[in-house]
């Protein structure tokens, strides 16, 4: 009788927590996943920017370290979704494990791999809507967003190709594309959403390899298609700003 | 009545509710979490083309009147430059576009800084507002559950962990902490709480006063934490120094550890003082302490010889934390009507103490700080009217302040680059807490003044003078440090000690002419071998010191009456020599 005192059922009720607390450790490796591919993009932005680039370890050169974290994070993130669709799919998580996944795979250029995790995404952000369930317009927006995204460092790529690698005409093109599919990705957000911002400034980006393209263009006929471009980026700033 | 299998099954029960919201709450914190999203590629280099589309846009008043970038940006444009012209273009450029570089490239345009905060996006959706408690709540119960799994008897509802636990919980709900930084304040705080509570059980009972102060010093704590967080971005434009947010939460959780237990004791031996009718009066009484202590770990800096400009928090250990919390609320305690009205009365002499003893180099002055705070605050505890008259708000009129700056000041001594106290730290920490009590009890040791300077710099200056002429294999530290006190209990009779003679062509206090009288009389060149012998080791000289100035003191300061005295104990030293019976008791009783 001694056993049902109640300091018993409260070690019962302890040690009940702890066990169904302990099946999660899943979330766990989610976490760290993020965590990874917050630092990775962390590193990447201030490159780009140029901040604390004397942060940055000496012997191997700031994107090759760039590079190698996304490649950890991409990792990472691709073993938990092995381990744990399921239990992602049940809590809500399975979009943005695949949100970060596509975004670490435009990363490292594996750009077909990054538009079919895309959409994968998306798939399972539908599947959800249908089912009745929240659907978060962040990570919705950047799987809409993935293909722009891939088009800008393409776009950035074939800009800094040596003059007679150029070809405007294909510069464009691409940029036009990217153009649309940021658009659509920006279209599909709530008024005011913060994710508008990192797209515009995307959009910022793909425009300014389309500038620089376009100083290839002679005479009159390119100073007026720079000038086009420049003011497009304008209006973006613009919206940026608010 | 419940029967014993229905009190398992709703055990059972509830801990299924229960480890459903602890997940619920778990997953909610997951999905919470920022993601950084990494901008696109874009050409960056700088070259002709970049510099071109520059000077026909933004830059196009530079072509309007230089020529020579009129030329170049046409021919650009027509595809027509050479590859110096092509350089040489660049260097217009860089001439005259704004030195990106040197500060961090924009964003095509946008502040870098407002790039970096742009890109950390959380999931948001429409009307879900969530409070940040309610956040939080998951992280909370996790921590709960892993320490109430450790202390199973924690539970019960009248054990203090219960008692304490319910008003951190009812502080973290009414504090507003910003999204940021909330998961992290709250966690840290609750971890060392938690800690703290479970090694001084003795502290906090399970009463309703026990739960007051919980509650006040976390809001307090977790509010000031959360400011210096906001400030220490705002200084860097939006974008938080990560490593120095993170030491400001480590010393908060370390300021939170010694303020719940230090104040603990204080505050619940008397809680109506503290904890009054007046909630928010209170409430700052107990959090100043904590504010205080945060404030100068934060904002003081060290110059560091070795790391450069340092914050004083990297410096201070949690004993040194404890030793300066416990001396705070002893002096709060004592006079919290007064520390009620004036909140910043402990950092004020927190701070000015931090000014006084961190322009010493080495950081000399940092090792005793958290001594020298303890002295201070213990003796303004009790004699706060007399030692801080005048205006209150001026930490510099605070008289033990003053006291132990220049006790400090005058023992240091400088020999080219390098820096010595003269005596150890405990040593100076023992002198220092000598003056002060003397300083308490008497005032005009700081306030009167001859030639604008205090009658204890007179006297220190005056008996130290006298020093510098043995050297310490001669007369060891410790002895000088009676020598020192004996000199300053002269004084303290007679204050015209401190007067200054022409002796023997030399202006100098009378203070000094006495000391030195004796230190002629043992060490210097007419002693003799059996006189050093004797009267050198530490005690037997101190004790000489000791009577020769209680002779001046009973029969006069003159510089007459100072020789006439040295003359009858040259005479009784005399006695090593010629083997006679010698007793340095008998001098303090010989007519002069």
């Amino acid at each position: 009788m001694q056993f049902f005192k109640r300091p018993i059922a409260i070690y019962f009720l302890i040690g009940l927590l702890l066990s169904v607390s302990s099946c999660a450790p899943y979330l766990n490796d989610y976490s760290s996943a993020q965590a990874s591919f917050n630092e990775a993009a962390q590193m990447d932005n201030e490159l780009k920017l140029k901040k604390n680039i004397e942060n940055f370890a000496d012997l191997v050169s700031p994107e090759s370290q760039v590079r190698i974290k996304y490649l950890t994070a991409l990792e990472d993130i691709d073993n938990v979704i092995k381990s744990g669709e399921a239990k992602l799919e049940a809590d809500g998580l399975l979009a943005s494990a695949y949100t970060i996944k596509a975004l670490c795979e435009w990363k490292v250029e594996k750009y077909k791999q990054s538009e079919a995790t895309a959409r994968k995404g998306l798939e399972s952000l539908a599947k959800a809507k249908s089912a009745g369930q929240d659907v978060p317009p962040r990570d919705s927006a950047i799987l809409m967003a993935i293909p722009g995204l891939i088009k800008a460092d393409q776009a950035a790529k074939l800009v800094k190709a040596p003059a007679e690698e150029r070809n405007y005409q294909a510069i464009e093109t691409k940029v036009s594309s990217g153009i649309n599919d940021l658009d659509a990705a920006l279209n599909g957000l709530p008024k005011g959403h913060p994710v508008k911002k990192y797209l515009l400034s995307s959009k910022l980006a793909i425009l300014e390899s389309w500038l620089i393209a376009s100083a290839d263009l002679k005479g009159q006929e390119g100073k007026e298609a720079s000038q086009k471009i420049m003011k497009m980026q304008e209006e973006v700033r613009k919206e940026i700003k608010g | 009545m419940l029967s014993n299998p229905d009190i398992i099954l709703f055990a059972i029960q509830g801990g299924i509710r229960l480890a459903n919201q602890i997940k619920t709450a778990s997953v909610d914190r997951v999905k919470q979490k920022e993601l950084v999203l990494p901008l696109p590629d874009f050409p960056q280099d700088l070259d002709w083309r970049k510099a071109m589309i520059f000077f026909e846009g933004e830059g196009c008043d530079h072509a309007k009147i230089n020529p020579r970038i009129n030329f170049l940006t046409r021919e650009a444009r027509n595809q027509a430059l050479k590859p110096l012209e092509q350089e040489e273009l660049i260097d217009w450029f860089k001439a005259k576009k704004i030195q990106e570089h040197e500060h961090g490239g924009d964003f095509l345009g946008i502040p870098p800084q407002e790039v970096l905060s742009m890109v950390k996006i959380k999931q948001w959706q429409r009307g879900q507002h969530r409070s940040g408690f309610q956040r939080i709540a998951g992280t909370l119960v996790e921590l709960g559950v892993d320490f109430f799994v450790q202390n199973p008897g924690a539970l019960s509802k009248n054990s203090s962990q219960h008692t304490f636990l319910r008003g951190f919980l009812e502080a973290v709900d009414d504090v507003s902490l910003s999204e940021g930084n909330i998961g992290d304040i709250a966690s840290d705080l609750m971890i060392a709480s938690l800690e703290t509570v479970s090694s001084n059980p003795q502290l906090l009972t399970g009463d309703q006063s026990s739960r007051e102060l919980v509650t006040a010093i976390t809001k307090g704590l977790s509010t000031d934490i959360q400011n210096h967080i906001e400030f220490i971005k705002k200084q860097g434009g939006g974008i938080g120094s990560f490593s120095k947010e993170e030491k400001v939460k480590s010393w908060g959780q370390a300021v939170f550890r010694s303020v719940l237990k230090n104040g603990g004791e204080k505050v619940l031996e008397d809680p109506t003082r503290f904890l009054g009718t007046n909630a928010e009066a209170s409430s700052s009484v107990v959090n100043q302490v904590g504010s205080a202590m945060l404030d100068i770990m934060v904002n003081k800096v060290v110059n560091d010889p070795a790391k450069g400009k340092v914050e004083l928090g990297t410096f201070l250990s949690q004993s040194s934390i404890d030793s300066i919390v416990k001396a705070s609320f002893t002096a709060v305690a004592e006079n919290p009507e007064f520390f009620k009205v004036k909140n910043k009365g402990v950092q004020n002499i927190l701070g000015q103490l931090f000014n006084d003893l961190s322009s010493y180099p080495n950081n000399i002055g940092l090792s005793i700080l958290p001594e020298v705070s303890r002295l201070v605050l213990e003796k303004t505890a009790l004699n706060l009217e007399t030692i801080w008259p005048g205006n209150t708000d001026s930490a510099g009129e605070h008289l033990l302040l003053n006291a132990s700056k220049t006790t400090l000041q005058l023992l240091s001594t400088s020999s080219g680059d390098t820096w010595k106290l003269g005596f150890s730290k405990t040593q100076a920490v023992a002198l220092v807490d000598s003056i002060v009590q003397d300083v308490a009890t008497q005032p005009e040791w700081i306030t009167s003044k001859i030639n604008s300077k205090s009658v204890l710099h007179h006297a220190l200056e005056g008996s130290l003078k006298s020093l510098e002429g043995i050297s310490v294999t001669q007369l060891n530290k410790e002895t000088r440090l009676t020598v020192l006190k004996s000199a300053l209990s002269a004084v303290a009779v007679r204050k015209d000690l401190i007067n200054k003679k022409n002796i023997n062509g030399e202006e100098q206090y009378l203070i000094t002419f006495a000391l030195n009288s004796i230190t002629d009389m043992v060490f210097g060149n007419s002693a003799s071998a059996n006189a050093r012998w004797t009267l050198s080791k530490g005690d037997v000289y101190s004790k000489l010191v000791n009577v020769f100035l209680d002779r001046v003191v009973k029969d006069g300061s003159t510089q007459e009456k100072i020789v006439a005295i040295k003359n009858v104990f040259a005479a009784e030293i005399a006695k090593l020599d010629s083997g006679e019976s010698f007793s340095i008791e008998k001098l303090a009783d010989t007519t002069v």
